[in-house]
């Protein structure tokens, strides 16, 4: 191999060689998934980003926000009950007092979880319940960041959607630098995953799993359960935001999550936990 | 690509995504294919690419990029597979591929296989800086934007790959050299 140029010309030569026809079987199963399979939208505006807001923008958009999600729960609860089991929610359970107000358990109490189906994730170390009529899908490789942090869902999350597929929710976890905290977290991976969201001031509210102290936190377009124990951090997320029309059958993205989280258990084998979880950031 | 086809579907409409699915769906695989060298996994990368294309198509603001985001979304599902790849690499024998072809019948089969060899042993991100290159035809600047990598990244990736690649073809050239001098006279 002389030159560069025979060697550019050679590896040219040798990369022409292979197939360059995509199989129709392939196409036509991106295209049915494509069917099954809801875009992203932004939802810049979301009501529980009141922070920003002025206090005559804020009662505007509180008035506005409740017709929204009064108008769109009737819709929904007019179609029967929502999946798995999950109840749904009287036209009057819809919080109408403030804009930051969500649909989720102030008012509707928890999910009924007692018929779901349960999944063992030994690549995780936990057994978390799912509504039976959802599908699963196992991951295929250990969660990592970055490279899996703009995956929605990630493969690499045990993941459980409806039927329908409008509703997704996966489990997962990766090991953290001791340390870590969950603002640290957030700060490392909101400007890498949720590059639609405002990554400062961003809404939580405490759950827990297992016994253990965590946090769910509201993207633009996704809402996430983060559970801290020792190195380990634990992340169940809901790929909708908390007042997506989807996710309303269930009283939110956060009760949703509430609800998987009731059901979880980490393994015996699992990481131990090592010490208090710190606070909610 | 049609600016208006990628503007209707990314307002939603599934059948301007569909021909946009089928307009781009031959020049991903083959992508793919040269990226991870086994047709199973470049299929699965092509539908995942599709797939997720279609999901977060609302979120591409620049029409007119739809291709170079459309690759960068097909190297990240690349390096997925390959991670897939790699944990199955012990147990599975990679098939010849079927399908249609392009055979260059003046590259020497030596030649081919070294570099076929020297090639699988390179990281996924530099072969696709190579195929995005060599194969695709982009200047350097322009692999940098379809990949999302700064430029000074790209040439030090495809440095590494053609320094590999030459050592393996030129090992290959030495070993030959050796052997024809052992033979007896």
């Amino acid at each position: 191999m002389s030159t560069q140029r025979d060697f550019d010309r050679t590896a040219q030569a040798w990369l022409a060689e292979g197939p360059s026809e995509l199989a129709d079987r392939v196409l036509d199963a991106a295209l049915d998934e494509v069917h099954l399979t809801n875009q992203r939208r932004r939802l810049a505006a979301l009501p529980w980003r009141t922070f920003s807001l002025n206090t005559p923008l804020r009662v505007a958009a509180g008035i506005a926000i409740v017709a929204v999600l009064g108008f769109a729960a009737l819709s929904f609860l007019g179609r029967g009950p929502g999946y798995g089991g999950a109840p749904t929610p009287g036209p009057t359970s819809v919080p109408s007092s403030t804009a930051a107000t969500s649909p989720a358990a102030t008012s509707l109490g928890a999910i009924d979880t007692t018929t779901w189906a349960t999944y063992t994730s030994t690549r995780y170390g936990f057994s978390i319940g799912y509504p039976a009529d959802w599908i699963v899908r196992s991951a295929d490789h250990d969660w990592a960041f970055p490279a899996d942090a703009t995956s929605f869902p990630p493969t690499a999350g045990e993941t459980f959607h409806t039927p329908a597929g409008g509703v997704a929710v996966s489990a997962y976890a990766v090991t953290v630098a001791p340390g870590t905290t969950m603002s640290a977290w957030l700060q490392a991976y909101c400007p890498v995953a949720e590059s639609n969201s405002p990554c400062t001031a961003l809404q939580s509210r405490p759950t827990s799993l297992d016994g253990h102290a965590g946090s769910i936190v509201r993207f633009t377009e996704d809402t996430q359960a983060y559970v801290l124990i020792g190195t380990r951090l634990y992340i169940v997320g809901c790929w909708r935001s908390e007042s997506d029309p989807t996710v309303l059958p269930f009283g939110g993205a956060s009760r949703l999550l509430d609800g998987f989280l009731s059901t979880m258990h980490l393994l015996p084998g699992g990481p131990a936990p090592t010490g208090a979880s710190p606070a909610p950031s | 690509m049609s600016s208006t086809l990628v503007e209707q579907a990314r307002a939603g409409n599934e059948e301007a995504f569909a021909s946009l699915a089928r307009g781009a769906g031959d020049r991903l695989l083959a992508i793919a294919f040269r990226i991870l060298r086994d047709l199973g996994l470049a299929e699965d990368a092509v539908q995942q690419t599709l797939v997720l294309a279609w999901r977060e198509l609302p979120s591409l603001r620049d029409v007119d990029r739809f291709d170079a985001w459309l690759h960068r979304l097909l190297v990240n599902a690349c390096y997925r597979e390959s991670r897939r790849d790699r944990r199955w690499a012990a147990t599975v024998r990679v098939l010849p591929v079927d399908g249609p072809t392009a055979r260059d019948e003046f590259l020497a089969v030596a030649d081919r296989d070294q570099l076929e060899r020297g090639f699988r042993r390179l990281p996924t991100e530099q072969r696709a800086v190579f195929v995005f290159h060599h194969y695709v035809g982009l200047t350097l600047p322009e692999v940098a934007e379809h990949l999302g990598v700064p430029l000074g990244t790209v040439k030090s990736r495809l440095h590494y790959a053609t320094s590999t690649l030459r050592a393996a073809l030129e090992a290959d050239l030495r070993s030959s050299t050796d052997t024809s001098r052992e033979q007896p006279a």
